[in-house]
This record gives structure tokens, sequence and C-alpha cells, in this order.
């Protein structure tokens, strides 16, 4: 049996109840409230509950069933969704709430009065009886037909003579009346109020939209008296900015003082940085420690390279080096990456140091004192040749999982079917460095007991993660979610920091464990003195920012706080974790394992400055979710931003200053416009700073450009290139315009420092200013280039990117980092070609040296490429004969074989050496083909031989007479054994046809169809 | 031309009936011509649709084509009202918690045009959410997947990823 569920004087179920009158059909009605918790998804009132487990929350619907109408009639069908789409929400809305929107009202009583063109000369909507869309409209109107509400709702109804008609004869139905009776609806506006609670309508976003835009307006557009008077005292009265403080040689912190101490992720050494990488941690580290040392804050920021582990091993092993080579080798292309990229570290160390070793030790020690850690033994592979213990992926054998028969596969995963392997299931395990077997032994491990820890952590987040972005909330959120579990700490391996107690002295920690004690390590190698920063003394405040991408929020927001509270020696913990989400690569993926991408090093060779792709890949910041980086929108960011928009109002502002003032700052006398531009200005500096502090960087950035937007918008429509050649006042005037901007300029200069420290260098130069701090108790503008003061030499900060340059880029990074190597001189020619017109364009242009010497280097480095490239390529040019190409494609084959069988070993995931793979089976096939032709040529270049011809041409006479007489013999009905010798006859000659080189003739089998 | 036009539209092309002069006069349903014939409400538009190609998306049997009927009208109230937060936290709130228990939003076992429907709606919406957000909203993010796997029905709409594994408990295996 059916059940009507609605809540009380609701119009919405008044319909269900008229319509289960009109049809007498058994239903139950149960009056219930809207916070019911045991109502129907999705919720709504009412809702008719059928015995299968449907139920029915849009009542049109419900009222059909109830009729047990079927939903064929056009017009019903149209006058229903009329009620649910138009007439009921905007009643609902209108009445029932206190949205007074006046489009509504007009949409309703546009509404009404099509309803009533439609029903005039009607008794019914449809036909001549009742049908759902008369009740469910009827029952919709009929709080504001029967009690009216108000005066202005009044008016709806006015002139509808035949809604009028027809809803009084259907107020005389007993069907209708008797509902009434059952379900009473009372007054006109509570009705609706329980009809918009129930059936939950929507707002139209568009008035959020609205609502949001004019307050956006508001604070775009309008700057109240008492923002321009603040303004103008700023900037008239009050004295400059503080300087910035020189620190100390090593930073230290400072009690009563803002210490601000900033790390960014440990990247790992096994490869080089791509931008996904840089962006994640140590740029955007890198504009906030600028940013912080720009406020005057005592700022320490330091990062490293995490060097060791099992990754370090395998590439060793690929590379044929030590690990210390490879750390070595890797540190080196890490540091020299973040220097051209201008990172501010007060510190770039490494994990592999005494330091490191000592720190380590001492917080195992510490942690294993304090009853935190545990042994256990775990079963490992061990083989007695290398004498160690293999990991993994160093073990490779037959694959256990069933109906498998993979030979190689590895001790996690098996190539052949792509499962999961234990390593102690493979079946005739090796070695993977010895291929000798290797024995099953126990091997005791220690464990940090997390559960144990669990209580602790738990209240260290609840009051340290207000402070993190709200992913690493949320990831920190889920592990706790899960129950922490117990780890294991140690490992059977070589290059790691080793365990200091006696029966484990050859075993390193593992990883996880002794990377983020780099952190402390490093700052020991920075200075002695390190405790200060990480047991800060009384009165000390230190704040810990760590910024990473979102992979490593578990680290540094369970592991390794553990560690630091179970140790109990007061230790700083992180208070604001600042975790980044990925970049993406032109909408795919960066990776470094397959090379797709831009990398640390390829940047360099753009002939794009390092400021540049600063800002771009700040603009870009994944900060909420993820971004992708593209190179289109690279040059428009560049071309319209920094150029049209930066770049244009500070070269106008300092040249027309130079031009028109011999370079010295005019006197100015502001005007209510001027103050306007500062107030604005005011508000994006405010903007900035607070965007900063909580490391918005990305909206920091739009504010520096919204103030020169506003600067730009004032010289226009002051036009000061006018008013300098008019009348003396309007000379003073141009004078205040050009003073104002140069101001703004100044402004922009400190700004941009955290973004883009050489452009702001260079700013800085061009104005002839002093470095400045930002004072965050009173952020305003003042004169920061008063009257008088002179400038430097003006010159552009940013050159044009061509659309034709970003498209050789797009095609440059297109494949993969290995493919790229194979550079195509043509392309390098003209490339160097365009570099060289570049370097001559700037210099001829007067530009300051830091602008045009990275392009110089860019031009040298081209050139050394392309002549590495001509010395190769006489090889490869030229028609190759077949042969050459074989030996080519089999030279390559092995090549990708070795790269795709050290990509497995590598212990690469399967989507990385999948389209290796594919790679070479193509090239395999391609071989194998070729290889036929090659095979079969020899006999076609046989073939033009002038004997052979002859000996042909003989043959085939032969076998064309020997045929016709076997023809003739069978058909003159011989006995076989007279024609047999001849038919042995004729299949020898055509043999020998055959074997010289010619086609046998037609086919014996064609005689004896013939027949 | 009316907000529901485009989603229209994309019906139309995936039941290969062409539809024209869609407009929504103030106060009136929305219409448009079909083979010459006007016809005015959603509904009746898509039905008209349904039964001139033929299509299996109509519902199997009375009670199904009401509950198409009712999701067809949700998605016309409400669902194409996602343009700010309150409104695209109850719509997938209420979609979410009705998708819990069920495979396809207007029947058990059938993919309906109710599905198809809300799926061009809410294309925009889902491709806009971060991973966390659609974690959030797990049953929309498995219905919504399921229904984009037909490339008839996804015609140019793009593909949209609802993987999480890169989700943090992978996140240690990083330095193995």
């Amino acid at each position: 049996m059916a059940v009507i569920y609605t809540s009380e004087n609701n119009p919405a179920g008044l319909k269900l109840i008229v319509a289960k009158n009109l049809s007498k059909k058994d239903v139950t009605v149960i009056i219930s409230n809207i916070n019911d918790k045991s109502l129907k998804q999705p919720k709504h009132l009412p809702y008719l509950e059928l015995d299968n487990n449907v139920s029915l929350f849009s009542t049109n619907a419900a009222v059909l069933y109830l009729l047990s109408s079927k939903i064929d009639d056009l017009v019903v069908n149209e006058w229903l969704e009329w009620e649910s789409n138009i007439l009921a929400p905007n009643l609902a809305l209108v009445i029932g709430s206190n949205i007074k929107k006046k489009d509504v009202k007009n949409t309703l009583s546009a509404a009404l009065k099509k309803l009533n063109e439609f029903l005039k000369n009607k008794k019914y909507l449809c036909g001549n009886q009742i049908t759902a869309c008369d009740i469910s409209i009827w029952c919709t109107l009929f709080p504001l037909y029967k009690f009216g509400g108000s005066e202005s709702f009044k008016d709806l109804l006015i002139n509808l003579t035949s809604v009028d008609g027809w809803f009084n004869n259907l107020l005389k139905e007993s069907s209708f009346e008797v509902s009434l009776k059952e379900f009473p609806i009372k007054d006109c506006h509570s009705p609706y109020n329980a009809l918009l609670s129930g059936s939950k309508y929507l707002v139209a976003g568009a008035h959020d939209n609205a609502a949001l835009k004019s307050e956006n307006s508001q604070e775009e557009e309008t700057v109240s008296e008492e923002d321009l008077e603040a303004a103008r005292k700023a900037f008239c009265e009050s004295g400059g900015f503080p300087k910035i403080k020189q620190p100390g040689k090593t930073v230290l912190p400072i009690p009563n003082e803002k210490n601000v101490f900033i790390t960014s992720a440990l990247p790992y050494v096994n490869n080089v940085p791509h931008l996904g990488n840089i962006i994640g941690c140590v740029l955007s580290a890198d504009v906030f420690a600028r940013f912080s040392r720009l406020c005057n804050h005592n700022t320490l920021y330091l990062c490293g390279t995490d060097e060791y582990g099992t990754a370090t091993e395998t590439k060793a092993l690929e590379e044929k080096l030590s690990c210390k080579a490879i750390c070595d080798k890797y540190h080196k292309i890490h540091k020299e990456t973040y220097d051209w990229f201008n990172i501010s570290f007060d510190y770039f160390g490494r994990t592999s140091t005494p330091e490191q070793t000592e720190l380590c030790q001492s917080m195992f020690l510490k942690l294993n004192d304090n009853g935190f850690m545990f042994t256990q033994s775990v079963e490992q592979l061990h083989c007695s040749n290398c004498d160690r213990f293999l990991a993994d992926r160093f073990v490779e054998g037959g694959c256990p999982n069933i109906g498998c028969t993979y030979e190689d596969a590895r001790g996690d995963q098996c190539d052949g079917c792509g499962k999961l392997v234990n390593a102690v299931e493979l079946k005739n395990p090796r070695c993977k460095v010895c291929s000798q077997t290797p024995k099953l032994k126990t091997s005791n491990q220690f464990f940090i007991d997390l559960p144990k820890l669990e209580p602790l952590l738990r209240h260290w987040i609840k009051i340290s993660s207000p402070g993190w972005t709200h992913n690493a909330q949320v990831i920190a959120q889920s592990w706790l979610k899960e129950g922490l579990k117990p780890r294991c700490i140690t490992r059977d391996l070589k290059w790691g920091v080793p365990v200091p107690l006696d029966g484990f002295r050859d075993k390193v920690f593992y990883v996880w464990f002794d990377a983020p004690i780099g952190y402390m390590s490093m700052t020991k190698a920075y200075t002695e003195e390190y405790e200060k920063w990480w047991i800060p003394g009384e009165k000390t405040d230190v704040e810990l920012y760590q910024f990473m991408a979102k992979d490593n929020v578990p680290f540094h927001s369970v592991l390794f706080p553990s560690m630091l509270l179970g140790a109990n020696k007061g230790y700083l913990t992180v208070s604001h974790l600042m975790a980044t989400e990925y970049l993406n690569y032109e909408d795919g993926k960066f990776s470094k394992s397959r090379g797709v991408g831009v990398f640390g090093t390829d940047v360099q060779n753009t002939g794009i400055s390092s400021d540049v792709w600063r800002f771009y890949l700040l603009y870009v910041r994944p900060e909420s979710q993820d971004s992708s980086f593209s190179w289109a929108d690279l040059a428009t960011k560049n071309n319209s931003e920094l150029l049209n928009n930066l770049g244009n109002f500070v070269n106008r502002s300092l040249v027309f200053a130079k031009n028109n003032f011999g370079g010295v700052v005019p006197k100015m006398e502001l005007l209510t416009e001027d103050l306007t531009l500062l107030a604005h200005c005011t508000k994006e500096f405010k903007a900035y700073v607070s965007a900063l502090e909580k490391c918005k960087l990305r909206d920091g950035i739009r504010h520096i450009l919204s103030i020169s937007k506003f600067g730009n918008q004032y010289m226009q429509s002051n036009q000061p290139w006018v008013l300098v050649k008019g009348t003396d006042e309007q000379k003073l005037r141009a004078g205040t315009v050009i003073g104002l901007c140069t101001n703004i300029v100044a402004l922009l200069e400190m700004l941009l420092r955290p973004y883009m420290p050489e452009t702001s260098a260079n700013l800085k130069k061009q104005l002839n200013t002093t470095d400045l701090a930002i004072d965050l108790k009173e952020v305003r503008i003042v004169q920061l280039t008063p009257s008088g003061h002179k400038i430097g030499e003006p010159s552009p900060l940013f050159a044009k990117i061509e659309p034709a340059r970003i498209e050789e880029l797009q095609k440059m990074f297109a494949g993969t980092q290995a493919e790229r190597k194979n550079g195509v001189p043509a392309e390098l020619e003209a490339e160097v070609q365009k570099q060289a017109d570049k370097v001559r364009q700037l210099k001829s242009s007067g530009a300051a040296k830091t602008l045009w010497a990275p392009e110089v280097q860019i031009l040298l480095d081209l050139k050394k490429k392309l002549e590495e490239c001509k010395k190769k390529k006489p090889n490869d040019e030229g028609d190759v004969p077949l042969s050459g190409t074989a030996e080519k494609l089999e030279d390559e084959v092995a090549k990708q074989g070795a790269k795709v069988r050290s990509l497995k070993s590598g212990g690469a995931e399967k989507s990385a050496w999948q389209p290796e793979v594919s790679v070479l089976l193509s090239l395999k096939k391609k071989l194998e083909g070729l290889q036929k032709v090659l095979a079969a040529s020899p006999k076609s270049d046989a073939q033009p031989n002038g004997k052979n011809e002859a000996e042909i041409k003989r043959l085939e006479d032969e076998v064309a007479k020997q045929a016709l007489k076997v023809r003739t013999l069978k058909e003159s009905k011989a006995e076989k054994s007279v024609w047999q010798p001849e038919v042995e006859l004729l299949l020898k000659l055509k043999q020998q046809l055959t074997a010289a080189g010619g086609a046998p003739a037609a086919p014996p089998a064609k005689g004896k169809k013939g027949k | 031309m009316s907000a529901t036009t485009p989603f229209l539209q994309k019906v139309s092309k995936l039941l290969k009936v062409p539809i024209s002069n869609i407009i929504q006069a103030p106060g009136l349903v929305i219409s448009c011509t079909i083979n010459g014939k006007t016809f005015s409400g959603t509904l009746n538009i898509i039905s008209t649709l349904l039964t001139a190609s033929k299509s299996n998306l109509a519902g199997k049997d009375d009670l199904e084509k009401l509950q198409i009927y009712q999701w067809i009208e949700y998605a016309m109230v409400y669902a194409v009202q996602c343009n700010s937060v309150h409104n695209i936290q109850q719509i997938l709130t209420e979609l979410n918690s009705v998708l819990a228990e069920r495979t396809f939003i207007a029947s058990y076992g059938n993919i309906t045009i109710a599905d198809v429907l809300l799926y061009y709606i809410l294309h925009g919406l889902m491709e806009s959410l971060v991973y966390l957000e659609k974690e959030k909203f797990i049953h929309v993010s498995r219905w919504f997947n399921n229904i984009q796997q037909d490339s008839n029905i996804r015609q140019n709409n793009k593909i949209i990823d609802f993987r999480s594994n890169f989700l943090v408990n992978l996140a240690p295996a990083r330095h193995f």
C-alpha cells in the first residue's frame, strides 16, 4: 500500500490528497517534518512511497501515479511542467520567503496571464474531465486565491477572469472539498513557506553571483572619503618605509621577534627536477622566504637533496657509478638548476653528511629509550655471494602466480601477468646483480610504534593543523581515520645511516625515517647553534613553514611529527604545512621516469629568462586544484600581463620622466583623482600582503598586476603627453601625474621582489632607489621617490615571446627527454639564427646587460650544440644501403631492449615501461620486415643475369612441350603406366625451372581439372 | 534561447532527431520544433525525440517512466541551477544520497534518458570539482564515470578523470 508523507499546510501535499480522494485509492497519509531524519532520499516533502521501494518526490509524478494516468497527454504534460518549473518555485520563493525579486514577480504575472488565455471558455484544462494538471495547478494556486496575502500579491490575480471561473468551479468539486477538510490549508504566506522548505527550491545562482559582483565592484570602484584621507596622509605626511635589515652571517632566531623558518621538501637525488617539482616546493618556498625577508622577519630558508635509499642504489647500478658519485653528480645538477631559478636558500645541503648520521642515530636512540621502538623478525631473501639482503626489486625469478609462466618476474610484481608478487614465493629466485640463488633468511628489524604515539599526534594535529593548507589537513585526517600502524624503519641495505646498536650495525635506516631528519642535519651543517632553531628558547617564537607537493604530506604531517613528539625534547613542529596540488604538462602528467615535460635543465635552454619562468609558474601555481602548464599560455601571459600591462606602465612612466623632466621626479600637488589612484593601490597593496601572509602566492601576483592596471588607466585618462605641452598649470599637472607614477613604479619594484628578483633588481637600478622593507603594522603607500629624486636610465623590462618561438618550443619538448637529445640540425640552425638576431636587436636597443647577457649565453650554447650535431651528422646522411639500415635497426632494437630491461628492473611502474615496450615491439617488427626483404633480394639480384635468363627460357619451353605431351596422352585415354613417367618428367622440369628462378607455367592440377 | 538549450541539443544529437527553434517565452515552458511540429515542455520534447528515434532510453514500464518524468523535472528545476556554492552542495548531496542505493538515477537496472540528461547538465560542474570533492560525492562520481564511458552519449564532452589511487595511502611507497 502506498503512503503519502507530507508536511502540514503544504499545497503540494494537498495535491496528493486530492488525487487520492479523486481516484478513491486506499492510501495512508503521514504528516511529517522536513527535519525528520527517516525521510526517504533526497528528503523532499511531500513524497509518495510505493511498495517496491520506489518513492516519488515529484508531486506531479505522484499525482499521475495516483490517478493511474499514462504520461502521454501532451497538454497535461505541458501544464504540469509549467506548474512544476515556473509556477510553484516562483510562488514559493516570492511569497514563502524574504527573497524579493522584481523579475520573479513579472515572470509570475506573465505566467498567470498565459494560463488565463488558455482557460478561456474551458471548464477544465484538458478535455472535459479533471486531469492531473488541474489538480496540480489548482492546489498550488489555492493559498494565493483563497487568502490573497498582502496587497502586493493581490495584483497578480487582477484580470484573470477565466482562471477565476475555473478555480471556483473546481472548489465545488466534492473531492476537492473533502480534501480541504482532511488537509486544511491556512493563510497565504505559511503554505508557500512550507512548500519552499519541503521542496528545497534553489535560488537562481545568478542572484548569488550578482551579490558577489556588486561586492567586488564596490571594492573596485568606490573608495570612501576616509580611504582618500588616509592615502593622502600616508603619502604626504608620513616618513618612508623601514630599511631592509641586513642579516648577520648566520641567521639565528632572535627573542621577541618574528622568526620564520622555511623548508621545502627535500628533492630526491636520483633525477633532474621538473617544473612540477620546482613550483611545488622550492619556488613556492622561495617566494615566501623573500616576502618574509621583505617584511624584515628573521628568516631562514633551508633545503637540500635527499640521497639515501634503494632508488639511489638502483640508479648507481644503472649508471655504473658508486652511490656517492651518483649523489655528487645529481646534487650538483639540482644545485645548478635552483641557482638558475634564483632560489634564495640560506643553505642547500644534503643528507649524506656526518651531521645526518649523528642526528639520525641520536633521534633513533632517543625514541628507543622512550619506548617507541620495538623489533620484529622479517623474512627476506639474502644473497650470500653479494653478502646482502635483497630488496624486492633486486630479486628475479619465475612468476609464482598460477597460469603465468613468466621467468623474469620481479620481487614485487610480475611484468608478465602484472600481478603483485611476494618476493619469497618466486620460483628459482636469483639475485639481480650476480644471478646466484638467494636463500631465505630472517632478519630483525626495528619498527616505530606509531599506535603508541597516536594520542600525542592527534592532540598535536588538532592544535597545529588550522594553519595548514586544506589538502594537507584532509590528508592528515585520512591517515588518522584509518588508524596508525607500526612502521618498519630499518633495512638491510648498505647506502644509508647505519643503526647504532649491536646486532643491527649492518642495517641502515629506511629513507623516510632519515629524510626528514635531514632538515635538522642541514641546519646543523649550516650552524653549530642549530638547536636554537629546533629547540627554541624561552620568549623565542619560531614558526616553521614547510612547502611540498601533496604526495609528501604524510611524511610531514604524521611521520616526522610523531618522531619529534616521541623524542620529547621540545622540538619545533610545523605550524604551516603548505601543500600544493599537481602541475600537469599540457594536460598530461609530468613524469620523471618517462621524461615527459620540461625539466630544470631544459628551461635554461629555452631562451626565456628565469624571472619569466618564475612568474608563469607562480601564476599557474596549483593551489587549490591541479593546474596545467602550457606553452601557449606562457607566451600569452608574458605578452599580455608582463609586457603590455606591467612592463608598459613601468617603461612609459620612467621614459616620460627621463625625457620631459630630465630624470628628476617633479613636484606633485595631489588632486582627488590622484588620491583615488593611491587609495585603489593601497587596497591592492593590503590585499597583496594578506595574500602572501597566507601563502596565497597566485593571488599576490594578481594584485601586483591590478596595481599596474590602475596605473595604466590613470595615465591614459590624464594624458601627460598632452599636458606637458600646455600651460604652466598643465605642466605642473603633468608633473604630478608622472611623479605619482614613478612612486607607483617604486612600489611595484618592492612587490615584485619575491616573485621576480632579477627584474626587481633591474628596476631598482632604473629607479635609483634603495632596498626598503614593508611595514606590516601600517600597510600604506608613502613617497618612495619624492620630488627631486633622480632616477636612473630606463630600459624595457620584458621581451615579447613570438608565437613562432613557442611553436618551436612546443615541438622541441613534445616527446620524451630521451627523444629530444637527437636534435635536428636544420631546426638547430634556425634556432641559432633566431637567437643571434635577438641578441643583436637587444644590444642595439640599448637594453641593460642583465637582459641580454643570458641571451648571449644561450646563443653560445646553441652554437656548441650545433657543432656537435654536425660532427655526428655525416654518418646518418645520404642514402644508406638497406643492409646498413638493418644493422642500424638491430642496434636500435638492442638499445631499446636494454632500456626496457633496465626500466623493468629499475622498478619503474608498468605505465612507465609499457610505452617503451611498444616501441621495442614496433622496432622488432620493422627489423623483421627489412630482413625478409634482404633475404629475398639476392635472388632478384641474380635474375637479370643474362645466362640465367636463357636457361629459364629453355626450361620454360621444355615444360610447355612436356605438358602438351602429357595432356595429349591423358586425353587419348592411354594407360596410366604410359603417361605416368611423362608426368614425372614434367614435374622434374618444373622443379628445375623454379630452381632457376622462373615461375612454373600452368600448374599440373589444371590439366586434371580440365579433364 | 534558454539555459537548457545546449542540453536539449545534445540529447537531440544523441538520438539523431534534429530539433530547431528552441524558445522559452516568459511565463511559459520551453518549446521547439521537431519534424515540422511544435512541442512544448522538456518532457514532451524528450519523449517525442525518444519515440522518433526508437531509443531504448525511454524506460521499460509505467513506473520507470514515472521516475524518468520525476528526474527530468529534477534536472530542469534543480540540476540546471548548479551555479552557486550553496546550490551545488545541495544538488550533489541529494544526488549522492539517491545514487548510493542505485546504479542509475531512474531505474534500478537500465540507463535511461534521465541519466543522460543529468550527465549533460552536470558535466561542467563535475569537471570543476577537485579530487577531494569527487571523493566526497563518491556515488555521483561513480555514476557519472559510468555514464561517460559511452562514447555516443559523451559526444564531444571531455572525459573526466575520477581516479583516486594517487590518494595518500600510496604516498609512502614513493621512497621504496
